[in-house]
């Protein structure tokens, strides 16, 4: 199949041409591309005249006939194609209406024509213009207006410049290049833009609800991508977001980044104002943020309602407000309108492509109203979201837009598993038939119920295994939040395997990977805001949504906090004083209470400030106190609550920092870091945030605080600069963006830092070049809190450099220590370690260490791959030692006929132990916890695989080398029964029960049941497989790999699922692997190439 | 079930003979089901091959993740061809039967047949001589109107299952059905 030949050249030459605008380009074209070859080119040419004329023909309609979705659309598309083809006004229309001027004289442009103007914005003239070098291409050439180049225009257009320069998507009208012309306006020449309305489209074209929402989708994308560079559209409306057919498909492009304004309101130097009293952008499109003349806060989520109001339009064929209404009531009662009442949902207008079923009406109601809500705090939080909601309807997927219940979730998740379903449903029809059925029926009605049984079983099984395949490609794209989802939908819905109802033992090792286990928790009544921790690290203080102000023992788990005082309304920061006796606590309304903390009284309440109070920091000296209110000001004052002086700052204050020495107060601005000495108020340095444009989140760290840390709102990464030199050092790339906490160990070596969506990343620095720079790593990264859109998950470190504690939307605090929360942890076996356990129980880690004492003084020992029962065994020379787990003390010595052992191994019970060589296994009982023991038999036998012991000890499963087969030996009577033959096999397991049977041949891979012997999973020409383990619920089978990868296999529908952990550096082979307590937690030991162990396990730690 | 399993596991693993096995157990499978659907339903009724590959697909690999389209490959290939010879014998059938029937009976079905989306035996019969001629000039066109036509996939499945990209799969559908176009046109 890799080898395709060339296409046909007539076959080559049409889809080429087809890519082409009109007839005419295909025409000369085609007459470049075919030369003198006129068979070829009167071919191409009947080929494009049969696509524009014969848009319906057999095939067209054969294929149309069949009730298939996509096969519809892609006829429809093609339709649409062809009609676009033969209707010049659709694709040589421009952009904007063309606008015919008499007396055209345009503007002069080196290497460009201007031919005609093709719109006409506020501020500039849109011209179609040919550029003649370096290539040849019609572009768009946007020129700023004679008679309109004030200072004012200049600037805001310098910043669209350099906004659109930055941006570079498919989706996104792009920039080429700028300059001035001869007369010195400003122009920049951006992609000509062949579309028309995104509504017009829709319409013109017919789109389906589908296809509609596809484009919603690019649409925020777009949006999305432009927001990540600090640049808000501030004017979307259908007349800018234009569709244009792309190969065959409609193609979105967002133009007129005209009015965007980058969210640091600085690019180039110069000051983008967007003037005040000026109203920008089209009112009917517009969020009521934005109509509030003194729009200084506006953020992303303006363009979210925008495209709200879009796809509103799209759904209804009108706007929330329509035109009309506007008209007439003119734009100051269009926005008090618009705040004072809810619009229609969209379901209740008339619905204009009448496309609407009861079930999606429900669904995308809830999506548009989301998206135009008039608190900005209910909408998406960002264009992505509202794309990624809008996929998972398209995806039938339950939306995020509204708490779903329960049958609507279920409803969708049927409609996800498409094929079950279809099983599902014939289990129905077979319901139905029983019912109707009279007795002497009853056989058949019998037989009936038994295939309709087996069908549910299957559909259920086959549920579960798209289930957990699901949860391990989103653990591969390391999405915690999905994989939590995923992860409590498999445990809520658990399938019956064996008669026994439970949740596949899988599903506990993927849980754990996304959330970790804490060192205790506090449950608060509301959304805890704020956090902070006295210096003992034994307290922690909360402010919470209700104003309460909580302090909680931290060494007392589950405790109740007590409470303080309260604000009465939201309350989001606070601060302790280095002393522990006071704290100081910060409203959403600006007000900023002092409390005594040993006597829980309120000391000073100040009146309070313009607006919210985000941050509240406590010198170290303990002589001051910040307080940072949003968009305003931070305040400076005493101890005592006396002020000191004061900084204005339009900027957020989700985080303010003292110098250790706390002669400096360090808060962000719009475009830098402002130093202030604490003594005069003044500022006396800015510190260059360059490539961070907008930074919110700082933090000290590094030895002495030498390094300070930043983090902005739409950069995934975090810089590391030099306080002292101000100069950048280091940049840390995280998986998220915008980091709302950070906060620092006590030697300042690793950083925990808190996103709104719960996620918690922990990332540890080091120096290199000598310290010239730093660098930082993702150490582990996990679910902490429920997920909330657009709010602070406040962090706090405790002493020392393992453990700080972390408060959440979801009313928890928790208390953590970075060992526990890794996902996978690599380590170093020492040299001294003999062997090491994972205690079955716990999953803790135990080493087994070489000692003087026998029998662990030599390397040439052999130990029983797990523990069972609290005890191992080990084979060192002619004795076999049983040794307690716990304190490593030997209980029996065996004398061991054995010349050499290779394999030792318990029953399940703990009261059987086989041992072999080459050559020879025995077998010994004990009856009382190993005081005394008997050999029981002893075989002949030349084995590769180590043996099993099953059935309570009665049953030994071993392979005969020489005979190639697998046989099962009653161990008291001596028969051999052979289980399977010609195989030569490498690796042998058993589930719990022993009904299950893997095995690792050469190149084979075969688990079968013991009993039936009937084949589970076959795999022929299966290399490189090194370790089997079956889960003891009969769900899955682990495959572990020689180079480190682990897959899983689902029994029941006998597939493999996917892979469970892939090394991210090479490591060594698969020598053994241990699982703990139900699959909570596995380790494995991997041989190194240095001739060591390497253990990794997954996950860091279980629960107690 | 278990089978099929096996062969397209043989398949997978290179198996050239497994190929061969696998065309008469998805023949009959779809012949099967075709009856089926041809007794409990209008005699005249058009047989729906998305439906029936779907089906079959379902009775066949059902155990199997549909998105595993490394035996989906091979399924299709051969339901193509299973769907083929049962269009086409159908459709043979009912030229003879028209050809050799009464006349009122030959206006009835004549009518039915004109239903917008469906074909008749005959016009079924000129498609696949044309899919033969466009087989020769250039396969891979070819192969991707088989899927379509006979296996009933949308243009997205057919380009899974011949390994080339969506959008790529979209031009040549553009070209199929321009090429068909100038084909049925007539000389």
């Amino acid at each position: 199949m890799n080898r395709r030949p060339a296409p046909p050249p007539a076959r080559r030459l049409y889809e080429q041409a087809i890519a082409l605008a009109d007839e005419a380009s295909q025409r000369s074209f085609l007459a470049e591309q075919c030369g003198d070859d006129v068979v070829l080119r009167e071919r191409v040419e009947r080929l494009l005249q049969a696509r524009r004329e014969q848009p319906n023909h057999l095939l067209h309609r054969a294929v149309a006939s069949e009730g298939d979705d996509s096969g519809g659309k892609q006829t429809d598309l093609l339709n649409r194609l062809t009609h676009a083809s033969t209707n010049p006004s659709v694709t040589s229309d421009t952009p904007t209406e063309i606008q015919d001027c008499g007396q055209f004289t345009p503007p002069s442009i080196p290497s460009y024509n201007l031919v005609r103007v093709i719109g006409e914005g506020g501020m500039g003239t849109v011209y179609l213009a040919e550029q003649l070098a370096p290539i040849r291409r019609e572009v768009a050439v946007k020129v700023i207006k004679p008679g309109m180049d004030s200072e004012e225009v200049i600037a805001r257009f310098r910043g669209e410049r350099q906004a659109l320069a930055m941006m570079d998507h498919t989706n996104i009208a792009k920039v080429f290049e700028s300059g001035t012309t001869e007369r010195g306006r400003p122009y920049f020449v951006m992609e000509l833009v062949r579309g028309i309305p995104i509504t017009d489209y829709c319409k013109q074209h017919d789109l389906n609800l589908r296809q509609r929402l596809e484009l919603c989708v690019d649409l925020c994308m777009a949006v999305h991508h432009a927001h990540q560079r600090g640049v808000i559209h501030r004017d979307l409306k259908p007349t800018n977001v234009l569709v244009m057919n792309q190969d065959g498909k409609p193609v979105i492009k967002v133009i007129d980044f005209g009015v965007s304004k980058a969210l640091r309101g600085d690019l180039g130097g110069r000051t983008l104002v967007t003037h005040g009293s000026q109203l920008i952008g089209t009112p009917l499109y517009m969020a009521p943020e934005q109509a509030k003349r003194t729009n200084y806060d506006v953020d992303t989520r303006v363009d979210v309602y925008s495209i709200g109001v879009v796809l509103y339009e799209l759904l209804t064929d009108a706007t929330p407000i329509d035109r009309e209404t506007l008209k007439r009531i003119g734009v100051d009662q269009f926005y008090s309108l618009l705040v004072r009442r809810e619009p229609d949902r969209p379901s209740q207008r008339v619905p204009g492509a009448g496309f609407h079923t009861k079930l999606l009406k429900r669904e995308l109601d809830w999506i548009v109203m989301k998206a135009i809500d008039r608190d900005r705090d209910r909408r998406y939080p960002s264009a992505s979201a509202f794309a990624a909601d809008v996929q998972r309807y398209l995806d039938g997927e339950p939306v995020e837009a509204c708490p779903p219940s329960w049958a609507y979730r279920f409803g969708k998740t049927a409609r996800q598993y498409r094929i079950e379903l279809s099983m599902l449903a014939l289990l129905m029809v077979s319901l139905v038939v029983i019912s109707g059925v009279s007795l002497w029926q009853m056989a058949a009605v019998d037989a009936a119920r038994r295939e309709s049984e087996q069908r549910e079983r299957h559909a259920v099984e086959l549920l579960q295994a798209l289930k957990l395949q699901r949860a391990l490609t989103t653990l591969q794209d390391g999405n915690l939040m999905r994989l939590h989802e995923l992860a409590t939908d498999l445990q809520s819905d658990p399938v019956s395997i064996d008669g026994v109802s439970r949740p596949p033992e899988l599903t506990h090792l993927l849980m754990n990977v996304a959330t970790r286990p804490t060192r205790g928790s506090f449950a608060n009544a509301s959304a805890v805001n704020g956090l902070a921790a006295t210096r003992d690290g034994q307290r922690a203080l909360s402010v919470d949504e209700r104003g309460d102000v909580k302090l909680w023992d931290l060494n007392a788990p589950d405790a109740i906090g007590r409470l303080i005082g309260t604000h009465n309304e939201p309350a989001h920061a606070v601060a302790i004083s280095p002393d522990g006796h006071t704290a100081v606590t910060g409203s959403k309304l600006g007000t900023i209470c002092f409390w005594n903390l040993d006597d829980g009284t309120l000391i000073r309440r100040l009146p309070p400030l313009e607006t919210g109070i985000e941050t509240l920091r406590w010198s170290p000296d303990g002589r001051h106190v910040a307080a940072g209110a949003r968009y305003s000001e931070v305040w400076v004052g005493d101890a005592d609550g006396n002020e000191a002086f004061r900084i204005a700052n339009d900027h957020r204050h989700e985080s303010l920092l003292f110098s250790r020495d706390s002669t400096r107060l360090i808060a962000p601005t719009r475009k830098d870091i402002c130093v202030y000495d604490m003594r005069s108020g003044k500022k006396i340095r800015s510190i260059n945030t360059q490539p961070l444009k907008n930074v919110r989140t700082l933090c000290f760290a590094g030895k002495d605080d030498r390094w300070l840390i930043a983090g902005e709102r739409f950069k995934e990464s975090l810089i590391i600069l030099d306080f002292k030199t101000g100069k950048l050092i280091g940049q840390v790339p995280l998986d998220t963006s915008y980091p709302r906490a950070i906060c620092a160990s006590g030697n300042g070596m690793w950083l925990r830092i808190s996103f709104s969506d719960g996620q918690i990343q922990v990332i540890q620095l080091s120096p290199s070049d000598g310290g010239a720079a730093v660098t930082g790593r993702i150490f582990t990264k996990f679910l902490a809190h429920r997920p909330a859109s657009d709010v602070r998950l406040p962090l706090a470190s405790l002493p020392g450099e393992t453990a700080f504690i972390s408060g959440g939307q979801d009313g928890n605090i928790h208390r953590w220590h970075q060992h526990d929360v890794r996902s996978t942890e690599m380590r170093r076996r020492p040299d001294s370690v003999l062997a090491t356990y994972l205690i079955p129980e716990t999953g803790r880690v135990s080493h087994v260490h070489r000692t003087k004492q026998s029998p662990f003084t030599s390397r040439h020992v052999v130990f029983s791959p797990e523990i069972v029962d609290g005890v191992f065994a080990v084979a060192s020379g002619n004795t076999i030692s049983v040794v307690r787990a716990g304190d490593q003390q030997v209980i029996a010595e065996i004398k061991s006929p054995l010349a050499g052992h290779r394999d030792l191994a318990f029953s399940a019970e703990a009261d059987t132990l086989v041992a072999g060589s080459a050559t020879q296994v025995c077998v010994w009982k004990s009856n009382d916890r190993w005081g005394s023991h008997e050999l029981v038999n002893q075989f002949e036998i030349q084995h590769d695989a180590p043996p099993r012991l099953c059935d309570g000890g009665q049953t030994l499963i071993v392979d005969d080398a020489a005979g190639r087969r697998i046989l099962e030996i009653d161990i008291g009577s001596g028969r051999r029964t052979e289980l399977a033959n010609d195989v030569s096999v490498s690796f042998l397991c058993l589930d719990s029960g022993a009904r299950r049977l893997g095995m690792i041949a050469e190149n084979l891979l075969l688990v079968m049941d013991r009993r039936s012997a009937e084949v589970l999973i076959e795999k022929h020409q299966f290399h490189g497989v090194s370790r089997l383990q079956l889960s003891d619920d009969g769900t899955t089978l682990l495959e572990g790999r020689r180079d480190g990868r682990v897959y899983v296999w689902h029994l029941p529908t006998r597939q493999r699922l996917g892979l469970l952990y892939q090394p991210k550096n090479a490591v060594g082979m698969l020598h053994r692997w241990q699982i703990a307590n139900q699959s909570r937690r596995m380790m494995l030991e991997f041989g190194s190439d240095y001739g060591g162990t390497d253990l990794l396990l997954i996950p860091g730690q279980i629960g107690p | 079930m278990s089978d099929i399993t096996k062969i397209l596991g043989r398949i997978d693993a290179g198996d050239d003979r497994a190929t061969e096995e696998l065309l008469p157990l998805v023949y009959d499978e779809l012949r099967r089901l075709a009856a089926q659907r041809m007794r409990h339903e209008r005699s005249d009724h058009t047989l729906q091959a998305t439906a029936l590959v779907h089906d079959a697909y379902v009775r066949l690999v059902g155990s199997r993740n549909e998105s595993c389209w490394q035996s989906g490959t091979h399924f299709f290939a051969a339901a193509v061809q299973a769907m083929r010879r049962i269009l086409i014998e159908h459709a043979r059938r009912k030229a003879s039967q028209k050809r050799g029937g009464g006349w009122s009976r030959i206006a009835i079905e004549d009518y039915e047949e004109q239903r917008v989306g469906e074909l008749s035996a005959e016009q079924l019969l000129e498609l696949d001589e044309a899919l033969a001629k466009l087989e020769v000039e250039d396969a891979l066109i070819a192969e991707l109107v088989r899927l379509r036509l006979y296996a009933g996939l949308s243009v997205t499945e057919a380009a899974g299952v011949i390994g080339i990209s969506r959008s790529v799969a979209y031009q040549h559908w553009d070209y199929a059905l321009a090429w068909f176009a100038v084909e049925l046109q007539g000389d």
